[in-house]
């Protein structure tokens, strides 16, 4: 399932959730807790929850899913500790899933 | 003890002592990894990931500057996912510190790709430049926190510890004791920082007062001054 093992790393929201929200609020987590140690984590975890507040919005620019894909992807590989690795967990989890959260048809 | 081992680099073997790292190996074939953090005079950290490769079976990419080959290794140096990281950091760095005086970044964003204009509306680390001393300025809006300064400050060379990272992720920052006026630290201005420094954020207050248009005698004058200054609060 591509889970990783941790306390708090299975949350259960229900299908009433505002996804939108939810993971804007997941951005600010991760750019919060970021100990800014390594570029991907430092500055992928800001540009991350700029990407999900301008969805969260409405105000989404051209090329924000890509955007957030790469954000993303260079989180997971590149980063230092297992913090950065799956700070994009759930969003890119989300855009496979869910891409209509993101104005993206499915 | 170090032994010969071989790994697979693109494709290529390439025969290599035990003890050394993936970048040093990566020497010898001449295709060194890009890089950001690392300085010849500083130990490697590994904050930059720019150098990191794709080694077969990880789960993740590897830096290059630290970590050390294996028998049987299989790397990949310009895969997808590596150049997609590359590019990515090249491009989240520029949106957020003044590249403008880096030629050495300038030409990674060119062999990347990366486009300058790739995060618009992105959150960025401008500020005022700290200017507190006769020796050099402080245009922290230029740091690409490396930590060379802290480093060349601390062990790796001068042993003097007046700099040091405070606050946390996209916040974190160069600072000095409770950010406290350099000349109130134990800076004894050696100038190493200033040599390490890959972006001119720590840059000679002669260089500084020229890009100001003060010709050298101002310049003479002005710095006398500040010295004077300074050694009064000392």
């Amino acid at each position: 399932m591509g889970l990783t093992l941790g306390s708090g790393a299975v949350i259960v929201l229900s299908e009433n959730v505002d996804l939108k929200q939810t993971l804007s609020d997941l951005g600010h987590f991760f750019a919060h807790e970021s100990c800014g140690k390594c570029y991907p984590c430092q500055l992928g975890s800001q540009r991350q929850a700029e990407i999900l507040d301008r969805n969260l919005a409405g105000s989404v620019l051209e090329g924000d899913f890509a955007r957030l894909e790469d954000v993303g992807w260079t989180m997971t590989d590149a980063s230092l500790c297992g913090l950065g690795q799956t700070a994009a967990s759930a969003v890119l989890s989300a855009m496979e899933h869910f891409p209509e959260t993101f104005g993206v048809e499915k | 003890m170090s032994e010969t081992i071989t790994l697979t680099i693109d494709g290529n073997e390439v025969q290599a002592s035990s003890n050394a790292t993936i970048q040093q190996v990566l020497e010898t074939i001449n295709k060194p990894a890009p890089l950001i953090c690392a300085h010849d005079a500083t130990t490697p950290e590994g904050l930059c990931r720019q150098c990191v490769v794709e080694v077969e079976g990880w789960r993740v990419l590897a830096p290059s500057c630290v970590t050390k080959v294996n028998e049987g290794m299989v790397i990949h140096t310009a895969s997808e996912r590596v150049l997609r990281s590359r590019r990515t950091i090249l491009e989240m760095l520029n949106a957020s510190v003044d590249l403008s005086e880096s030629p050495e970044l300038q030409s990674q964003m060119d062999e990347f790709g990366a486009d300058c204009e790739r995060f618009p509306e992105a959150k960025t680390r401008e500020q005022d430049v700290k200017d507190d001393n006769p020796f050099f300025v402080r245009d922290y809006e230029k740091c690409l926190m490396c930590w060379r300064c802290v480093q060349a400050c601390g062990d790796d060379i001068q042993y003097t510890y007046a700099i040091s990272v405070g606050g946390r992720g996209f916040e974190s920052k160069i600072s000095t004791f409770f950010d406290g006026p350099l000349p109130e630290t134990t800076c004894v201005f050696c100038g190493n920082c200033v040599a390490v420094c890959p972006t001119n954020a720590l840059k000679n207050k002669t260089e500084f007062f020229m890009e100001q248009g003060m010709d050298y005698d101002a310049i003479r004058i002005e710095k006398r001054k500040e010295k004077k200054q300074m050694g009064g609060k000392k």
